[in-house]
């Protein structure tokens, strides 16, 4: 009641026109914009020197794709350029018919490892690089002061998903952890070593992450 | 040692004429509360 006698009172101050069930449901919807009241509704101001947007800006945008016009103009006598391009167009089918360009399952990195804590708590340093990306991202990873010579296993560490259902009564969802081996590296003389791998479809926020056991380098 | 995945969205296709069925693919959802309920948006209204 109050909310409404506000908005009357705002409408008069103003001299808005419009239904005052309209002016409420223009208020709700620019609650948080910086907008005078008596242009509250009218379309959103546009400065001319500034390049203007070429779709909505509450739309998502259907970019046509960008192929460059001479990939195409073949002629005749560039017989070696058609079988190129033929060539790169088999191999790109290809890819896409084999999902070559789809990043791994976690599952599919190696097999499923037991999840340990290090028995003599974490040696060595780790680190990953580029520290974030999306799926698909190769990462390299790279970890010294670790013993020389020791034989470690890559392991991403993930949950795994289910449905917590007893008989009709569903209670949540459950997740466990659970580790894959992407690799077993062995550190030089040094004790370092480099591994690379590609970043799989797995669940995001911070929630998966690699280690190393036998040793258990980690954790810096 | 953590990394940190992004959330990956992509729709297909990228255009089409009216009533074309668009197919959103989100990858890389978290499983966390806050970080497994996403809305989709077109238009500014909500869609599912």
């Amino acid at each position: 009641m109050i909310a409404y006698v506000l908005l009357r009172i705002a409408a008069r101050l103003h001299r808005l026109t419009m239904p005052a069930l309209r002016l409420a449901e223009l208020v709700c919807q620019r609650l948080f914009l910086r907008r005078p009241v008596a242009e509250i509704d009218k379309p959103p101001p546009c400065n001319p020197s500034k390049p203007q947007l070429k779709h909505s800006p509450t739309n998502w945008n259907f970019d046509m794709l960008d192929f460059p016009r001479t990939a195409l103009r073949l002629r005749g006598d560039d017989s070696w350029r058609v079988c190129a391009t033929s060539l790169a167009l088999a191999l790109l089918t290809c890819l896409i018919a084999t999902d070559g360009f789809t990043a791994p399952l976690p599952s599919q990195l190696g097999p499923e490892v037991a999840i340990t804590r290090p028995r003599d708590g974490y040696v060595g340093r780790l680190n990953v690089a580029p520290e974030n990306g999306p799926a698909g991202t190769e990462v390299t990873v790279t970890a010294d002061q670790l013993p020389p010579n020791q034989e470690l296993a890559l392991v991403w560490r993930t949950v795994k998903g289910n449905w917590k259902v007893d008989g009709p009564e569903y209670h949540g969802r459950d997740f466990k952890p659970v580790g894959y081996e992407i690799a077993k590296v062995k550190s030089d003389n040094d004790g370092r070593l480099t591994a690379r791998f590609v970043v799989p479809e797995d669940l995001a926020s911070r929630t998966t992450s690699y280690w190393s056991r036998a040793t258990g380098c980690s954790r810096r | 040692m953590n990394f940190s995945l992004d959330m990956s969205v992509e729709t297909s296709p990228k255009e089409g004429p009216l009533g074309t069925p668009i197919t959103v693919t989100v990858k890389g959802i978290g499983w966390r509360p806050l970080f497994n309920s996403w809305l989709l948006l077109y238009d500014n209204r909500f869609t599912g």
